[in-house]
């Protein structure tokens, strides 16, 4: 239950920043009303990656149980979710991520998980530094 | 200076170097760059490293597939580069006797390389700003900012002043955005970190040593293991042994009955199989001839197909009866001759499929699949003489598989030596009497065959007017490309047939 809950707010984290950045991007951009951007995506991408809960928490209970330090498994966390996610944009737009549109929202994609990481390195230390009897790794 | 340092500055230096070497370029000279960088690193980062006789053999066998990556510039040269030093670094890292093994530890370094990475450097992490701060900074301005945008909007809208004001701010955002992605754009991106990572995984070892603890249990030479009745009882073989021999799987003359009912099995399938090689040594070695009802593509497939079923079932029932005691049973003296002949029948079986493939060639020219073919018959026959020798000298499973694992690499380096598009387009050219060339496949080849089919235009000439059409569009496609690549893709292949266009007609830059 704590690697679903960690991942559901990893998930739903890189999801508000991606409304906000592609809202920001949007407004740079004229022409779009900003906000309405913003919220379409928002709730799209909410409904589009919620698939994505399931393997993001495989990934938190496999690197558990990598022997490594807590900093080392954020990290390989990170790197592992920002391959699926463009591994999911990639499956979704079928071939569509070379066209600049696509290229932009995987970069905002990406910027917004490695804020969302960086924001939450409590709740992932928290997760990673416990070991099998409940002891921080440096105690 | 420090280890973990050195390593950062490879890791990151490899990371940027392999981006600029292979980012928008083909394999070709870089490949000796990335390659030197690799060879260094592993060499600064594990002094010990190269002393092992297999790390040194499988350094000859990378740089010979580099020298070929560079002169032939196939795909089977690529493949042959990218393996080899593969595993030169995954035997340089760890401690392994088998390939397959080694192969497992160089997956393992590549999928843990991020942690690997943030494990050595987690104690030279630069803080140029108060993280902290920042995050703090980022919570508290994250509802504010969503109003902020929204607020914008609705005053943007009613306000033309306002309005005006944002479309220009909005402007020169944009031009600066549009210049920030053309030199960091996510497809770069992407590749700079594929480079890290292959960097990261050639160079980093891994904390997970599954592989090295399992490799390390196993030994090349069978022993003699007593199992006890109540252990052996829950194996899957044993309940396979049982459902098919009832009662006599069980109790004390179980492995006399094992015997028996191998010998059984092998003397049937010897006398089957010899019918079959006697009818295609008959039929294909002394009398062969071309009958308009047999065609030869389903003469060879049929065959091959035929000589897989069988070498799997070969090796599967050897591997099966020879898997433990059996191996020490006293008696077992004919059960032994029948493997060995049933081996010998095999090997009968490869000649008589080599024969097929032999006159497949002389009537249809030479294909990759028809060379493939054989490579896979000289395969077979390393397996059969392995599993022969595994039984005489009673040897593990695990050494079937390493020395066979070896004999691949030795094949595939070796495979890599030929520029075998050439050596068909040629092959099959200079036969062109005889059988006539498949132009669509020879146009497919790669640009090494260019000048050959242009000096035999006759050929083209022959068939169809688009072929010639076709041979010029490659020729386009191929001057075009080489007008986009750099020195760094520089390989004698496309530079030999560059030469031929820059002395017959167009020049081409290289």
């Amino acid at each position: 239950m704590r690697y679903l809950s960690v991942s559901f707010k990893l998930w739903v984290g890189t999801t508000i920043i991606n409304a906000i950045i592609v809202a920001c991007w949007a407004f740079i951009n004229n022409g779009e009303p900003a906000s309405a951007v913003g919220f379409v995506v928002l709730f799209g991408g909410i409904f589009i990656s919620f698939p994505l809960l399931a393997p993001a928490t495989w990934l938190l209970k496999a690197a558990q149980a990598l022997p490594y330090s807590a900093t080392a498994k954020i990290v390989w966390v990170a790197c592992m979710l920002l391959l699926q996610n463009w591994l999911f944009l990639e499956l979704l737009s079928r071939g569509l991520l070379g066209s600049p549109i696509m290229d932009g929202f995987a970069s905002a994609v990406s910027l917004s998980l490695v804020i969302t990481v960086r924001l939450m390195r409590t709740s992932l230390y928290k997760l990673f530094a416990v070991d099998k009897n409940g002891l921080y790794e440096n105690t | 200076m420090n280890s973990n340092v050195t390593k950062l500055i490879l890791v990151i230096g490899g990371a940027f170097l392999f981006n600029y070497l292979f980012s928008n370029e083909q394999m070709g000279v870089n490949s000796t760059i990335y390659s030197l960088l690799v060879v260094v690193g592993i060499r600064v980062l594990h002094r010990q490293a190269l002393k092992g006789a297999t790390t040194r053999w499988l350094l000859a066998a990378h740089l010979f597939s580099l020298a070929m990556v560079v002169l032939h510039n196939t795909g089977l040269s690529k493949m042959a580069y990218s393996v080899t030093l593969a595993l030169f670094a995954a035997f340089a890292l760890h401690v392994h006797r088998s390939a397959w093994f080694a192969a497992g530890s160089f997956l393992t370094n590549a999928l843990c390389m991020p942690a690997s990475f943030a494990e050595n450097f987690a104690p030279f992490r630069v803080r140029p700003f108060r993280i902290k701060s920042f995050s703090r900074l980022f919570r508290f301005a994250l509802f504010p900012l969503m109003l902020l945008i929204v607020f914008f909007e609705l005053y943007s809208a009613a306000n033309d002043a306002f309005r005006q004001l944002r479309n220009a701010l909005g402007r020169q955002l944009q031009l600066f955005y549009i210049s920030f992605f053309e030199v960091f754009s996510i497809r770069h991106f992407q590749f700079l970190l594929l480079g890290w990572f292959i960097t990261g995984a050639l160079l980093l070892k891994s904390n997970v040593a599954w592989f090295i603890k399992k490799e390390g249990l196993c030994t090349d030479e069978l022993k003699r293991r007593k199992v006890l009745w109540g252990d052996r009882a829950h194996t899957p073989f044993y309940q396979l042994m049982s459902t098919v021999m009832g009662r006599f799987a069980q109790g004390m003359m179980a492995l006399k009955n094992e015997n028996v009912a191998g010998i059984i099995t092998l003397i049937l399938l010897n006398a089957m199989l010899l019918v079959v090689n006697l009818l295609d040594i008959n039929h294909l070695w002394f009398n062969f001839e071309y009958t308009s009802e047999e065609p030869a593509y389903r003469m060879v497939h049929e065959g091959t197909e035929l000589l897989i079923a069988s070498i799997v079932l070969a090796m599967a029932l050897l591997l099966f009866f020879f898997r433990g005691n059996l191996n020490f049973y006293r008696g077992n003296k004919w059960l032994r001759y029948g493997a060995f002949a049933w081996i010998a029948q095999n090997i009968v079986l490869v000649i008589s499929v080599a024969i097929r493939d032999y006159y497949y060639i002389a009537r249809h020219g030479l294909a990759h699949k028809r060379i493939g073919v054989l490579l896979f018959l000289l395969m077979v026959v390393i397996g059969l003489v392995t599993v022969y020798i595994k039984i005489l000298r009673k040897k593990t499973r695990y050494y079937l598989f390493r020395v066979n694992g070896f004999a691949c690499i030795i094949v595939l380096v070796l495979a890599s030596g030929v520029h075998w598009d050439e050596l068909i387009a040629r092959y099959n050219i200079q036969r062109k009497e005889m059988v006539l060339p498949d132009i669509p496949f020879l146009l497919q080849m790669s640009d090494k065959v260019l000048p050959l089919l242009e000096a035999h235009r006759d050929v083209l000439k022959t068939y169809q007017a688009d072929y010639q059409e076709q041979l010029n569009k490659k020729k386009a496609a191929f001057i075009k490309r080489q007008q986009q690549l750099s020195w760094l893709s520089w390989n004698y292949a496309d530079a030999s047939t560059a030469a031929y266009y820059s002395q017959h007609e167009n020049p081409v830059k290289q």
